[in-house]
């Protein structure tokens, strides 16, 4: 037995070992991704035997783990929460059709929130999808719930969702356990059975009949779960509370002296409802804490002494901090200031933080990063008139360069632009505006091949003329360096075995194919200008430049030396820092000049263009490779 | 030991290899250990703030004014930082200047301890301008509400990045020391 410190996503890694899940597929997503990467070094270093992917999108994971499941392995699908809405068709479908190995969804929420699009609770989508789901508190509990979600599964053959909060994926903890996986492999076999793998509508009626009775009897074992628990207390006022916030909460009664009992919820779907309405009989009021919307309390029939936020005693939106929570339960406790004299900030010290106005460091594309390179010349080309949808990835930050105008979710960039395209066509046409105006999208090489490819086939097939601009940096690097099927080299499966992204775009129909260099700036405006007016022309259709260079955080390696000097002669006119936007260039205190943050600069020398001036130049003194 | 820590910095700077090596040293020293890092949109450049405590399983989450230590790896994010403290704490952070005199002024009124460590400097003098996380951990091992030895950090950095192992026992060692 040892003691290991872990992220809860590996100790979720380490709970799908343990209970012998020999299929998981992933696609990568903050808070999730570590969970995958960790199945794959555990795997590598203990020679395991199961089939561990990065999956083109969350939805082909979804599928092949339920292959996976249906062949009678143990499996797992793991994503972030909106990823769940990418595979949403299979999970709906799939809670109706059942499972035979026990199979998880885990999709990783993020309350915020802090690298997603929405605050969405996964734990919602399983209730309209009738699927069970465990809401773990600590990375040790994560763990557990793998065991009991999988044997539940196992048990009642349904998928069932592990759902895990952003808290609860980057928490850390001490975590004992002992290296003992088992090498047992069950049996391998797909019994057919058409009518429950292969249901047709009429089956689906008694499947989701039958599906009911599943989730009655298993509404029933989690009354008596040992995931749920009564801890008593004296006070009048419960709190019901799931999820990290259940720690949260707990903290908090004892920093106040507050004795109320509390109902820790750990399968806030179905709901254990007799185990709640005694819980609420026995106080005068309740008030339920569960992230990141209203899945418990609103299964709560009876909600007259129920406090949450259906009665906005708690925020409809953001993470539910120690500061949030300590507001509502000081309230609860008969003196709402008692918490502003416990939490919060000390006033005087604030007020002379706040003076002193610290400046905002938000997220930015890193030094050296070949997207800035691309944006910065396709600004320097098309300027502010030109429309600039993009999609979902380290690249969003094009916006800092005002080269993102749109962003929705993974792939929408080519869709945006085509609804443009033509919406501005129709104004045209009938004398209303839609002055024409150049389309650039921008998309990664992981976005693109995540669901990328149909919005390209439908701007063909549509006809919508606009330049389809994929920054390629050959990984996925927002989340760690996820292989993509284009670039498998760091693949766990078969690295020879790629997808071409050029001839997938041609395959669609798309006859302006570039790729290129972005570091090559001068080159690169003049591609993206043929590429637009080829697209333009009466005789061409959707054109695509494919800037083709790695992730320089990646392989720093790959980043040519090419140092430059800031001259004395630098008058901080702050050009340089507003259009190419690095982090190494740095305004001085006095504001008088820009300054190289040496540190920082990586010597890719792409900044020089974006000095008018000339005051960037080719360090003297270093050699240019 | 039931410490309530805040980490700050910069996402490049290693605040997260910070916080595993004071988790990881107060773990092997049989302590329970609960934080929360943050991972995906702060990768370079961007602040960077870990919650940690030391000695128990309860929430990680600090909240305002609830702080026993803030570790600040840079000067501006540990001053945007400072309220995270409680009266008594202490503030250890990586800088080459004083805090601004109005801010001093508060932090002597809530009796916050404040010690200035221009780790950068040190770890730049070592080799490695990268270190100073390492320093830093050191310096705060040292500190009385955390009293980790300095051999136990040692051995945990070594453990961590054992091709790092000798940078990084000299940097415990210097951080250790600065006092």
């Amino acid at each position: 037995m040892g003691k290991m410190l872990m992220l809860g996503n590996e100790a979720i890694a380490l709970g799908l070992l343990e209970q012998n899940c020999r299929m998981i597929c992933a696609y990568p997503g903050t808070p999730s991704s570590e969970i995958l990467s960790s199945v794959l070094q555990q795997q590598k270093r203990l020679g395991i035997d199961l089939h561990a992917e990065w999956s083109v999108n969350e939805k082909v994971a979804f599928e092949v783990a339920l292959g996976g499941s249906w062949s009678g392995l143990r499996s797992a699908a793991i994503m972030k929460q909106v990823g769940l809405n990418v595979a949403s068709d299979a999970f709906f479908s799939a809670a109706y059709q059942g499972v035979k190995g026990g199979f998880l969804i885990i999709p990783a929420d993020d309350p915020g929130p802090s690298s997603s699009q929405t605050e969405q609770d996964s734990r919602l989508m399983a209730l309209t999808a009738k699927v069970p789901v465990f809401d773990p508190s600590t990375p040790q509990e994560a763990r557990e719930f793998v065991k009991h979600a999988l044997e539940l599964s196992e048990r009642h053959q349904v998928p069932v969702m592990l759902r895990p909060t952003r808290q609860i994926c980057h928490a850390v903890q001490d975590i004992d356990f002992d290296e003992e996986f088992s090498n047992e492999i069950p049996q391998v076999k797909f019994d057919k059975d058409p009518h429950r793998w292969a249901a047709t509508p009429r089956d689906r009626y008694r499947l989701h009949v039958e599906l009911n009775k599943k989730l009655k009897l298993i509404e029933a074992e989690f009354s008596s779960s040992p995931c749920n628990k009564v801890e008593s207390g004296s006070a009048k006022v419960g709190v019901i509370a799931s999820g990290m916030v259940y720690n949260v909460a707990r903290q908090i009664l004892r920093d106040l002296n507050f004795d109320a009992p509390l109902l820790k919820i750990g399968t806030p779907f179905p709901l254990p409802q007799k185990m709640v309405s005694d819980f609420i009989a026995d106080c005068e009021q309740v008030v339920v804490f569960e992230e990141t919307d209203y899945c418990i309390e609103l299964q709560i029939p009876d909600r007259r002494n129920v406090r949450g936020r259906l009665d906005s005693t708690i925020p409809s939106a953001g993470e539910l901090t120690p500061d949030v929570v300590g507001k509502v339960l000081s309230g609860l406790q008969g003196d709402a200031n008692k918490t502003t004299k416990i939490f919060s900030a000390d006033a005087g010290l604030a007020a002379a933080v706040a003076e002193q106005q610290t400046p905002p460091r938000p997220p930015r594309l890193c030094p050296g990063c070949s997207h800035r390179s691309a944006f910065y010349a396709m600004k320097r080309e098309f300027g502010k008139r030109t429309l600039y949808p993009g999609d979902i990835g380290c690249y969003t930050l094009g916006a800092n360069l005002d080269a993102v105008d749109t962003c929705v979710d993974m792939g929408s960039g080519a869709d945006i632009a085509s609804g443009f395209y033509h919406a501005h066509k129709i104004g045209r046409a009938g004398g209303a505006g839609g002055k024409d105006r150049p389309i650039m999208v921008t998309i990664g090489d992981s976005t693109f091949l995540h669901s990328g490819l149909q919005p390209l086939m439908n701007a063909v097939h549509t006809d919508a003329r606009f330049v389809l601009l994929i920054l390629d940096n050959r990984t996925t690097a927002m989340t760690g360096f996820q292989p993509t099927p284009a670039n498998p080299e760091k693949s766990n499966l078969n690295p020879e075995r790629s997808v071409s992204i050029p001839n997938l775009v041609r395959a669609c129909g798309v006859e302006f194919v570039r790729e290129l260099d972005p570091y090559l700036q001068d080159d690169f405006r003049n591609v993206l200008r043929e590429a637009h007016e080829h697209c333009r022309s009466p005789e061409g259709r959707v054109a695509v430049v494919i800037a083709e260079r790695s992730c320089s955080l990646h392989e720093p390696e790959t980043v040519e030396k090419r140092a430059v000097l800031i001259t004395d002669e630098c008058d901080g006119c702050r050009y340089c820092l507003i259009a190419f936007e690095c982090p190494a260039l740095v305004l001085s205190t006095d504001g008088s000049r820009v300054d190289l943050n040496e540190d920082l600069c990586v010597d890719c020398g792409q900044c020089i263009d974006s000095c008018h001036k000339g005051f960037i130049i080719p360090h003297p003194e270093m050699e240019w490779v | 030991m039931d410490l309530k820590i805040i980490l700050c910095g910069i996402g490049g700077q290693g605040v997260v290899f910070l916080n595993r090596l004071l988790a990881r040293a107060a773990m092997d020293a049989g302590f329970p250990v609960m934080s929360l890092e943050s991972h995906g949109m702060s990768r370079r450049g961007g602040s960077v703030v870990l919650n940690l405590r030391l000695g128990s399983h309860e929430s990680p989450l600090v909240t305002q004014g609830g702080a026993d230590l803030l570790l600040a790896l840079d000067e501006q994010e540990g001053l945007r930082n400072l309220s995270y403290l409680k009266s008594g704490g202490t503030v250890l952070v990586n800088s080459e200047n004083e805090f601004p005199q109005t801010v001093l002024i508060e932090l002597q009124r809530l009796q916050i301890k404040t010690q200035i460590i221009n780790a950068t400097e040190l770890a730049r003098n070592l080799g490695k301008v990268n270190a100073a996380n390492v320093i830093l951990a050191g310096a705060a091992a040292a500190l009385p509400a955390v009293s980790l030895s300095k051999e136990d950090l040692q051995n945990t950095a070594a453990a961590m990045s054992p091709k790092a192992a000798d940078l990084n026992c000299r940097a415990v060692e210097l951080g250790y020391n600065v006092f």
